[in-house]
Formats: structure tokens, C-alpha cells, sequence
């Protein structure tokens, strides 16, 4: 298949194909499925089921035992029920559940009576990751997830099998692709109907200059083939080369930085709320904190106390209290990130990291919707970052925020490293952030949020009179010229600008965020005005893509000059229009 | 190249925006540098086409369909209410806030829809579909044409009494991931629908 076989353009009456095929579940005929022969899960699958039973269970499994404590036992027994209930089910899943190559499939079977077959095609398999955590070494075995480009949930999962297993099913799967990949006639049936124009051809070829003038001096020999294979014979989007390009690796995050990273983060205060949760979800077993009596505190204090003393006492157990909430920061980000490692191969950027639990995540470059800049105060001070990233797809906003591939992208990275890492997350990205024409927000926007402040003033002021009747309201009036520096300071770091490729937005006065998306991915733009911004002749500029919030960092920017808005939105709607990328 | 949309001559719209969308794809499109505007944000104001007319006769009617069941239960309210509690007060306070609220729901329902069509304009090009709505709260949005996931028209029993339809562009993004025009003539409807998705097949993106 190449570009001068296919039409470049489809005809407008030509018939509407699915352009993504999606994956198929079928019930084949039993006889089919037993001539290839298939693999079962591990032995250790039984009990890494039987714990994450256990997990799931404790908190029931908590009352039960209140209940049998107060002798009550029904619940102890509805409790065993559901328990060897469910179980039973992870027997029955153990023997009934194996997975085979078959053909050009990855066919995964479960079940006896409803039986429920998954069958991925082996060219759409992006990549097979990794979770290992410490019981898995010691086995030798690992949690398995196949992952195509449809959307975020990994299309299969097989927990557990050995790591023998877990190579063997790699080979076997990227020696395919390979193979399937050298002989077009291998082609997917849904490859017709595919259709490239002529934007896309040429935002191709712009990747592929950029990689190769990187490859220069960078002299990876897996980027040259890539280069020539996309100019003369471009491959459908979901085959990629990257399997077998050698890995290339981009960053390799020394223990020092995370501890420097874990030192300015404030985890240890989201560790202590999770604990505070606890506490009152349990609030029954706590029964001997209930006891704990502040009196008793008396006893550790010196016995003839000054002021002094008591003054030392408290200050050493402040600083005694943070230095305890820094170091669980410290031990998150180690256990979190020790050993982090960033690669790319191909288009892949892969991930791997963790300290007890290892995990390795694949983000497919093309499919980054966003990326995002933090710097944190203390962090910025010290000459460091962190990079999210967003990729589409639906998913829940816990595992949005726990994400390794998207939160925490890049947990901590030298200032001077960004632009070439985003030049490696992005190809050919010259990003130069002085150089940009930045716009800032409209001049009146000033006057517009000092304003607001008079009114926002009133919260410290009755706060400060609620609390001491005369005097409490001055020192609440004082906090008004904090407040008003406080908002000079937001609006103007505000600011954004058009880049070659996209649009980039900046903001934040401690923490520091800027976040840039590209012309192809961008899905709307939007201009919005309430009724203060229409008396401000102002509006909100908002550019929409398909990214999923874990970078925190949404392209909305406020208080920006009604005509500037509209002259923005006009340009971006046309570098969007004429930017149609085609990647999956 | 723009067009000129008309409540009526819609076959000429689209014609003009096949022709234009066929040039268009012929220029050397440059990816690399910033636009230039041409068209000044001026003229990007103008040139919308509203929805048509008779979508606020629909609304009207809706309102006062509303109205009339409103008024119905009013009435029943306060029967029970006279023969519950027999007295003038609670009968006359129910009465009276059953008033009002059919007073204000009138003043809604028969003022509103020609002030919310006023604000309620479209615009096709050969770039992308725009929607500039709200009275209080204005919002003018604009999907590139290749973003469009899904279209869908769908027809109220009201509406279809004039022939009229309602257009929902559904796109990938997160904070405008769709938005709804209402109103269209029908045939308006399913052209637009027809041209967002065929863009949409010819570019896949995301």
C-alpha cells in the first residue's frame, strides 16, 4: 500500500466504512479452538486472587468480626458465604480461562458453559505491559496487559502468568507483527478504505525531517529505516515499527532528585488526610484513640516549665511533626518512581519504575493530547519541573491521578532537560517558550480583578470581627493589600501564544503551569462571555481537546480582550481545520 | 469563499461550500506557521444565518402547553386545598402564588423564544461549524469540521409539525464535548450533519 495507490481523497459519495475496526467477540465453534494449542494462567493466579479477595473483603469481613465479637454470627457466616463464593470463582476462572496465538489473533477464552472469547488482532496490539509487585518477582511471574490503540482500558489481561510465558507470548506476538508487516498481503481485511489527504501527508513528512536531522548526532539506526519506511511506503496507523527498532533511552531519574521532589511536595499531608479517612471510617475499632486523653500530653513536658521551655517544646514538635511529613513524601516518591527510566522505541515512549511494585507503561507518542509543565514553588527554586501528559480515552478520575503514563508523566526533571525531552515526546517540537509572541490578558482585567478584591476582602474582615470583636476587623482590612497583590500577581501570569505547531497556555504565580496542545489535535474553540466579561468587553477563551483532566491544567484563559478572543479563535479554528494528523 | 446563507437557497450553500471545500483542499496548506488572517475579526462576526423562524412558534406552543397543564394542576390544587381546609386564607395564598408562577411562566414562555431565536445564529464554512448562542451568557463556538464524532438530527413531535429539527455535533473534546442547535429546517439539518460527517471520514484524527 502506498500513497500513489490510494485515493488521495475520497469521493463524497463513496461509502462510509468504519475506519477503526473494533474488537471482535465472537463465538467461534468450539472444534476451531482446539487445534492450536493454548496456555493457561500461573499456578500463583489462585492466590494472588485469594488476596485481592481478602482486600476487597476486609471491610465487610471487619464487621463480621464485630458481629462475632458481640456474638453475633450470622454476619461471620454471611460474610464466609460470599467469601468461598467468590473464590470458587477464581477456581472456576483458573481452569477454565487460557490464551493461544491463533492465526493472526490473540484469542483469549474464559469460561465453560457462557463462554466469552476476546479476540484481539495481533497488528493492533500496541504493546504488552508489565506490574510486578514484590510477591511476583519472588514467583517469577507478572500481571500481563494487551494494549491496542481503541482507548485506555488494556484490551486483555492476564494475571498472572510467568515470565517464561510472558516472553515467549512477546516473541511470538512481535514476530508476527514483523512478519505480517513485510508481506502486505497480510493486511488487515478493515485497511480499505483508509484515506490519507494531502495536510497528512505532508505533516508526515515533517515528523519524519524532524527525526531524521535529531538522528544526526543522536545516531540511533532504528530512526533511518523509520524515516524511509513512512516517506515511500507509509504503514496503516495501528502497525508500528516500534517493535523492533532498538530502545532508546531518554532519562534516567537518579534516587537524589526524588528525594529533592518528595522534600518539596506536600504528599505526606495526603498521606495523613488518607489516615484521617480511615480513622473515621473505622471509628469504632479506633475506640482507644478515644481515650487518649490531651492531659496526659502534661507528662511529657518538663516538669518545672518556664515559657522557654514550653515555647522550645512546641516549636521542636512542629518541626518535628513536618520533618516526619517530608520524610513519607520522600518514601512515596522512592517507592513510587525508584528506578524510573523514560525510553522511547519507535513511537513508543515507555515507562518503567517502582521500587516494590514495578510497573512499565507504554504511551504511544501520537496519541498525547496535551502536555503539561508544572513547577512548584520550591521546586522551580531549585531548577526543576515535572511534565504531565494527557492522552484520550475515558477513564475514571482516580486512575487518571494514579496514572503513571499520565499524572506523573515525568515526576521530576532538571529545567535544562525539557526541551529536548519534549522534543523526544513530540517530534521535531522547537519549543522555545522566550521567542513566542506571547498575548496577555486584557489591560482592564487588572483594575477588573482589583475590584473583585474589595469584595473579597469582606471574608478576612468578618472573620476577623467574629473572632475579636474590634481589633479583628483591622487586621482583617490589613490582609486586603496581601489580597490585591496576591491577584496583580495571578493576572499577570497569565498569559498565551500561538506556536507553529499549537497553542500554549501559561499561568500560576507559585505553581507555574504551561500547558500546550497541538493544531491536530484540537476538537473546539470556544469564546464565552458571562455578563461582567460583556461589560469588560472581555471573554474566556477556551481550547478544547480530547485529553482527560490528570494534568490539572485545562486551556482556559480568562479575561482576555473580546476582539483578541474572537481573532484567536479564528486563527486556531483554521490551523485546526488545516492540520488533520492521521494517527490513531 | 464565504457563503452566504439564506433562510431559504440552501442548496446554494451547500453547493458553494462543496466547491470551496474542493479548492481548499488544493492550496498548499502550511502546516508550520501561524495563519494570516485575511479576514479581520470583523467579518468573522457576520455572515451567520439564523435558525428558522418558525422554531419559536414551536417553543411559544411548547410554553403553552406547559402553561395549560400548569394551569390545570393550579386549578386542582386549589379546589382541594378550598375543600381541605375550608378557609379563605390558604385558599387565597395558593391562588395567589399559583398566579404568579403561571404569570411568570407565561412571560417566559411567550417573550423568551423570539429574544432566545435573536440569539441563536449558525455559520458553515469550509472550516468549521459555528454556533454563536445565549442571551445572558453568550457563547460562540467553533468545532473544526474534521472533529466531529457523531451528528445527530432529531425532531420533537412540535417540531416536526414544521418540519424542524434539532442538530447535536458531538466531538472528542472534554469541555464542549458536544453542543445542540435547535430549530433547523429539517433538509438544513441532515445536510449539515451530512457534510460534518463526511469531513469526519476523510480525516480521522485523535
Amino acid at each position: 500500500m502506498s500513497f500513489e495507490n490510494e485515493p488521495q481523497f475520497r469521493s463524497h459519495d463513496a461509502p462510509v466504512t468504519p475506519t477503526n475496526p473494533p474488537v471482535i467477540e465472537e463465538n467461534l465453534p468450539s472444534t476451531a479452538l482446539t487445534s492450536v494449542p493454548s496456555s493457561r494462567l500461573h499456578w500463583s493466579s489462585l492466590v494472588f486472587d485469594a488476596v485481592s479477595h481478602v482486600w476487597g473483603y476486609i471491610i465487610p469481613v471487619g464487621i463480621a468480626l464485630l458481629g462475632a465479637a458481640k456474638g453475633n454470627f450470622v454476619w461471620m457466616f454471611l460474610a464466609g458465604i460470599f467469601f468461598s463464593l467468590s473464590l470458587a470463582r477464581s477456581v472456576f476462572r483458573y481452569f477454565t480461562l487460557n490464551y493461544r496465538l491463533d492465526g493472526r489473533r490473540l484469542v483469549v477464552q474464559q469460561g465453560l458453559i457462557f463462554r466469552s472469547i476476546r479476540t484481539v488482532p495481533v497488528q493492533r496490539i500496541q504493546n504488552i505491559d508489565l506490574v510486578q509487585n514484590p510477591l511476583h518477582r519472588l514467583l517469577k511471574v507478572a500481571e500481563v496487559r494487551i494494549d491496542t490503540a481503541s482507548g485506555s482500558e488494556p484490551e486483555a489481561v492476564l494475571r498472572v502468568i510467568s515470565l517464561e510465558q510472558v516472553e515467549k507470548l512477546r516473541k511470538e506476538i512481535f514476530g508476527l507483527q514483523e512478519q505480517l508487516e513485510f508481506d502486505p498481503s497480510h493486511q488487515l481485511e478493515s485497511d480499505q478504505g483508509w484515506v490519507v489527504d494531502r495536510n497528512n501527508v505532508s505533516r508526515i513528512e515533517e515528523y519524519a525531517d524532524g527525526d531524521g536531522s535529531r538522528n544526526l548526532d543522536g545516531g540511533a539506526g532504528g530512526s533511518a529505516t523509520e524515516n524511509s519506511a513512512v516517506s515511500s511506503n507509509p504503514r496503516p496507523p495501528w502497525t508500528r515499527t516500534s517493535n523492533r527498532q532498538a530502545a532508546q533511552s531518554l532519562i534516567d531519574l537518579p534516587s537524589h532528585w526524588l528525594v529533592l521532589a518528595g522534600l518539596a511536595s506536600n504528599r505526606g499531608w495526603i498521606i495523613v488526610g488518607v489516615l484521617m479517612g480511615l480513622f473515621y471510617q473505622f471509628n469504632d475499632s479506633f475506640e482507644w484513640l478515644k481515650r487518649f486523653d490531651l492531659k496526659k500530653l502534661r507528662q511529657w513536658f518538663p516538669e518545672n516549665q518556664d515559657r522557654l521551655t514550653t515555647v522550645a517544646v512546641i516549636v521542636t514538635a512542629f518541626v518535628a511533626i513536618m520533618l516526619f511529613l517530608k520524610i513519607l513524601g520522600i518514601v512515596w516518591y522512592l517507592l513510587r518512581f525508584y528506578g524510573y527510566q523514560l525510553r522511547r522505541r519507535g513511537d513508543d515512549l515507555q515507562i518503567s519504575c517502582g521500587l516494590f511494585t514495578r510497573v512499565s507503561a507504554t504511551i504511544p507518542r501520537p496519541r498525547i493530547q496535551l502536555i503539561s509543565i508544572h513547577q512548584t514553588f520550591v521546586l522551580r527554586w531549585l531548577g526543576f519541573s515535572s511534565i504531565r501528559i494527557e492522552t484520550a480515552g475515558l477513564r475514571s478520575n482516580q486512575q487518571a491521578d494514579e496514572s503513571v503514563s499520565e499524572r506523573w508523566f515525568l515526576p521530576v526533571v532538571r529545567d535544562d532537560q525539557v526541551t529536548d525531552l519534549l522534543g523526544e515526546i513530540r517530534p521535531a517540537l522547537k519549543f522555545d517558550l522566550d521567542s513566542l509572541n506571547w498575548k496577555v490578558v486584557a489591560k482592564r482585567a487588572v483594575v477588573r480583578r482589583l475590584r473583585l478584591t474589595v469584595l473579597e476582602a469582606i471574608i478576612p474582615i468578618a472573620i476577623g470581627w467574629f473572632i475579636w470583636q474590634p481589633w479583628g476587623a483591622v487586621a482583617g482590612t490589613l490582609a486586603w493589600p496581601l489580597l490585591l497583590y496576591w491577584r496583580w500577581r495571578q493576572v499577570k501570569a497569565i498569559r498565551f501564544a500561538l506556536f507553529p505547531e499549537g497553542f500554549v497556555f501559561q499561568s500560576g504565580v507559585l505553581t507555574r503551569q504551561t500547558s500546550f496542545t497541538f493544531f491536530e489535535k484540537i476538537q473546539g474553540i470556544a469564546v464565552l462571555q458571562t455578563p461582567f466579561d460583556r461589560r469588560w468587553k472581555m471573554a474566556k477563551l477556551v481550547v478544547d481537546t480530547a485529553g482527560v483532566g490528570p494534568a490539572e491544567h485545562t486551556l482556559q484563559i480568562p479575561l482576555v480582550d473580546y476582539q483578541l478572543a474572537l481573532e484567536y479563535q479564528l486563527e486556531i479554528k483554521r490551523a485546526a481545520a488545516n492540520h488533520q494528523l492521521v494517527v490513531v | 469563499m464565504n457563503s452566504t446563507p439564506d433562510l431559504n437557497p440552501h442548496d446554494d450553500l451547500f453547493s458553494t461550500i462543496d466547491k470551496s471545500y474542493a479548492n481548499d483542499s488544493l492550496e498548499t496548506v502550511d502546516g508550520g506557521e501561524a495563519v494570516e488572517t485575511a479576514v479581520t475579526a470583523k467579518d468573522y462576526c457576520e455572515d451567520f444565518s439564523e435558525v428558522h423562524a418558525d422554531s419559536v412558534k414551536v417553543e411559544i406552543l411548547a410554553g403553552a402547553i406547559l402553561l395549560s397543564v400548569l394551569a390545570g394542576g393550579g386549578t386542582v390544587g386549589a379546589v382541594f386545598s378550598w375543600f381541605f381546609f375550608q378557609s379563605t386564607w390558604v385558599f387565597g395564598s395558593v391562588l395567589g402564588a399559583g398566579l404568579v408562577l403561571l404569570l411568570l411562566v407565561a412571560v417566559s414562555s411567550f417573550f423568551w423564544p423570539p429574544i432566545h431565536y435573536r440569539h441563536l445564529r449558525w455559520r458553515l464554512d469550509e472550516q468549521s461549524l459555528e454556533i454563536r448562542r445565549g442571551v445572558f451568557w453568550k457563547h460562540r463556538i467553533s468545532i473544526p469540521l474534521g472533529r466531529v464524532q457523531h451528528a445527530d438530527v432529531s425532531q420533537g413531535p412540535l417540531q416536526r409539525m414544521w418540519n424542524l429539527a434539532t442538530l447535536t455535533v458531538h466531538t472528542a473534546g472534554t469541555l464542549v464535548p458536544s453542543i445542540s442547535l435547535e430549530g433547523l429546517e429539517h433538509s438544513v439539518a441532515t445536510a449539515i450533519r451530512d457534510r460534518l460527517v463526511r469531513q469526519t471520514n476523510d480525516s480521522q484524527t485523535l
